[in-house]
């Protein structure tokens, strides 16, 4: 029942490769989990940067450029005014056409989204302005006059020039067109733009809250931003220096490139560059890292949630599936259970059935006990004795029995076939038909009871012919003593040892046991008729004793053995001899168990009849 | 017919009985609680045997037994006499007995097993045991 309840202990394997089971799962959903946002995060990121950045790049510069081409032709047109050629020739003087000349250049900015336009006189150097009056007088020594000579110098039919107004906040660009030959100029014609219109542009490219976007020119000043404050400035006052090189550095190439960096706020930006087509402008766009992605913060809350979902159904679905998996175990288990109580009841039937043919053997026992000689009557036979009488199993089918007629006595040591219960049997039949055969007639002539006893055995168990259903019955030694001297043996397969000082004699019985059906109906036992002398001591015993096996080569202890005990103990008290016959036999057999029935005894006589009790060796199991 | 084969135990012997080779062979030792039982079918065989056996076969047997318990020597000597009869009705029988030397309660049994029978009858002692 120990193992039983330790089977159904919580299986501590089952719990480890669930425990470690779910861990796998864990772990793997969070790692298919981590993996797919950050993959999400790079897509996001390149497309960022490969697209959106570069739409957006692309959208602004084509607007400005288109603004700037635009300008251009206006430009071109204005140049090419023949009324303004003449009156530009003429020296300004002609009224009519200044008239016509003022009216077209204020019409530009009037109906026009120019912020300025103008006309400088290379022959008067005088600038004509949308207002109709002359602002200023060129001079090659005025540094604000230097675009003028510079853009004549250039000799290009139109040209940009770029100018940031400091008051205004804003940057001017001028579209500069030269009236007539390029080698003989008249005059420079043009238009401002203010850019600043492109700031609500710029506004709404913007990508987010803490984004920037500036224009700046190859030195790094920003003529425009989203930020009007920053306009003017130079970007080296809000990017890492080493970022601003590193642009700086690479703007020639006119390819749009990107970086990314950690700004004094220690937020992860992006910055993309993008060059202008129509002039030598750069886009720059700077975008924290964290607005680009901001979305993918709900993809990650919601990466996560999805995960967890299916972390706990998984997890749920898993130990469903892992408690009916292992219910087919836990069925068996069950069943084991039911075999072992169906084992347990049976158990418990048999050991009470055990128990009550134990009961019922062990009360035979004191039944055969009683029909044996007890020991304190023995004592009073004997001068001294010794008896061991070791059934194999509680009872069994040696016994011993004796008979007192005044001062006779007949004593006997007998085998019944068999051991146990039948053998027990065996010895009432035996015993009480010798108790009945041994009279005052027959008990001087052991070997005529013997041969009655055959008889009577044989008619008791029906065995008087061949066709006997049973063949049992017994080996028997009988002993007579007068109560004198003289002791008359007879024995059916049985010997008397006989030992008289130095000498050791052995009385063979005749070679036919008692009641067998090879046993005839009138076969004649032989007695064998001695003088006893003081202090012969006499030995009787089965063939349990001679028969039991033991040793090295498990070989029957043997006569030889048998007689060695005696020759070397014989000295002692009986009582004292019985410790060595049981001693030498018990160290025989080792660990092989009892083959048999076993009895021995040995006794002699006090030849003046006395009977005195004194302390005998008994030796009974 | 068929090869009695019953394999020894310990309190068993090892019984081959070999129809073709027309030899019986006895090993080990005899003490179970029921001998008849354990003798019943061996006679059976041993009677159809020798019914069907010629005259002109020569049966050897060899027993080796080096202990029989009371009941197992009945049947032994029931065993033994199927066989002298056999032998008294003209079939040719050998049996030998082997014995350990130095167990001579083997060899006063098979003396007295001896002394019953006629048939052609060696006590032989072997010492290899």
């Amino acid at each position: 029942m120990e193992i039983n309840k330790n089977m159904f202990k919580p299986d501590t394997e089952v719990k480890k490769v669930t425990l470690f089971a779910s861990f796998i799962i864990i772990l793997s959903i969070l790692l298919v989990g981590s993996i797919s946002y950050i993959i999400t995060e790079k897509e996001v990121v390149n497309k960022l940067k490969s697209k959106d950045l570069a739409t957006i790049a692309d959208a602004i510069s084509s607007k400005i450029d288109g603004r700037i081409q635009r300008a251009q032709e206006t430009s071109l047109i204005l140049a090419q005014d023949p009324e303004m050629m003449h009156w530009v020739v003429n020296g300004e003087r002609d009224i009519v056409q200044q008239n016509n000349v003022l009216q077209r250049i204020s019409q530009l900015t009037s109906g026009m989204d120019y912020s300025n336009s103008f006309v400088v006189s290379n022959l008067t150097g005088h600038y004509w302005t949308e207002t109709g009056q002359i602002i200023d007088t060129m001079s090659p020594t005025d540094p604000d006059d230097q675009w003028f000579y510079r853009t004549l110098a250039a000799k290009q039919r139109v040209s940009i020039d770029i100018d940031y107004n400091q008051e205004r906040k804003d940057t001017f660009v001028f579209i500069n067109a030269i009236m007539g030959d390029v080698n003989k100029p008249l005059a420079i014609t043009g238009v401002g733009l203010s850019l600043k219109e492109f700031s609500r542009h710029f506004e709404a490219f913007k990508y987010g809250e803490n984004s920037h976007l500036w224009l700046i020119d190859k030195e790094g000043n920003i003529y425009l931003s989203n930020d009007l404050s920053h306009n003017g400035r130079h970007v080296i006052d809000f990017l890492p220096k080493e970022v601003t090189k590193a642009f700086l550095a690479t703007m020639d190439q006119e390819i749009s490139s990107n970086q990314e960096y950690k700004n004094n706020q220690g937020q992860l930006v992006d910055l993309i560059s993008y060059p202008l087509a129509s002039t030598d402008w750069l886009l720059l766009v700077e975008i924290p890292r964290n607005e680009t992605v901001a979305f993918l913060n709900t993809i990650k809350l919601n990466t996560l949630l999805a995960s967890i979902i299916v972390l706990v159904s998984i997890t749920f679905f898993f130990i469903f599936v892992s408690r009916n998996l292992t219910d087919p175990y836990k069925k068996a288990l069950q069943l084991n259970q039911q075999l072992e109580e169906q084992v347990a009841a049976r158990t418990q039937e048999l050991s009470e059935k055990n128990q009550k043919l134990m009961d019922s053997i062990d009360y035979a026992k004191r039944i055969q006990e009683a029909i044996l000689p007890s020991n304190h009557k023995l004592n009073t036979f004997f001068k001294d004795y010794f008896l061991l009488w070791k059934p194999k199993d509680l009872v069994g089918g040696d016994f011993y029995w004796s008979k007192r007629f005044d001062k006779e006595l007949l004593i006997a040591v007998g085998d019944c076939t068999g051991h146990g219960v039948p053998g027990a049997l065996m010895t009432m039949i035996t015993i009480s038909v010798l108790n009945q055969i041994a009279d005052e007639e027959t008990k001087a002539d052991p070997a005529n009871i013997l041969q009655k006893l055959n008889i009577f055995i044989k008619e008791t168990l029906n065995q008087e012919t061949k066709e006997a259903l049973t063949d049992d019955g017994l080996d028997i030694g009988l002993c007579y003593f007068n109560g004198e001297d003289t002791m008359v043996f007879a024995g059916a397969k049985s010997s008397l040892y006989i030992k008289a000082n130095e000498n050791i004699q052995i009385i063979k019985g005749d070679k036919k046991s008692i009641g067998y059906v090879r046993t005839e109906k009138d076969y004649y036992y032989t007695n064998h008729t001695l003088e006893i002398k003081p202090g012969t001591l006499f030995y009787l015993t089965t063939d349990g004793f001679l028969d039991q096996n033991g040793g090295s080569n498990a070989n029957s202890f043997g006569k030889k053995r048998f007689i060695e005990i005696i020759n070397g103990s014989y000295q002692k008290d009986l009582s004292e001899q019985g410790k060595v016959f049981l001693n030498e036999l018990l160290n025989y057999m080792g660990d092989e168990s009892q083959r048999d029935d076993i009895t021995v005894m040995a006794f002699t006589f006090d030849l003046f009849g006395r009977e005195e009790e004194s302390c005998r060796y008994i030796e009974k199991s | 017919m068929n090869i009695l084969h019953i394999e020894g135990s310990r309190s068993t012997p090892t019984v081959i009985f070999d129809c073709d080779k027309n030899l019986l062979f006895l090993q080990g030792q005899s003490y179970p609680e029921n001998a008849f039982k354990f003798y019943e079918p061996i006679f059976q065989w041993l009677d159809e045997y020798l019914e069907k056996l010629n005259t002109d076969v020569l049966v050897q047997i060899d027993f080796n037994l080096p202990y029989i318990n009371t009941s197992s020597s009945k049947c032994i000597m029931m065993l033994l006499e199927k066989l002298d009869k056999a032998h008294e009705s003209g079939k040719g029988i050998i049996l030998n007995w082997y014995y350990h030397e130095d167990n001579e309660s083997e060899l006063e049994c098979a003396e007295e097993f001896k002394e019953d029978l006629s048939l052609p009858f060696n006590i032989i002692p072997r010492e290899d045991q």
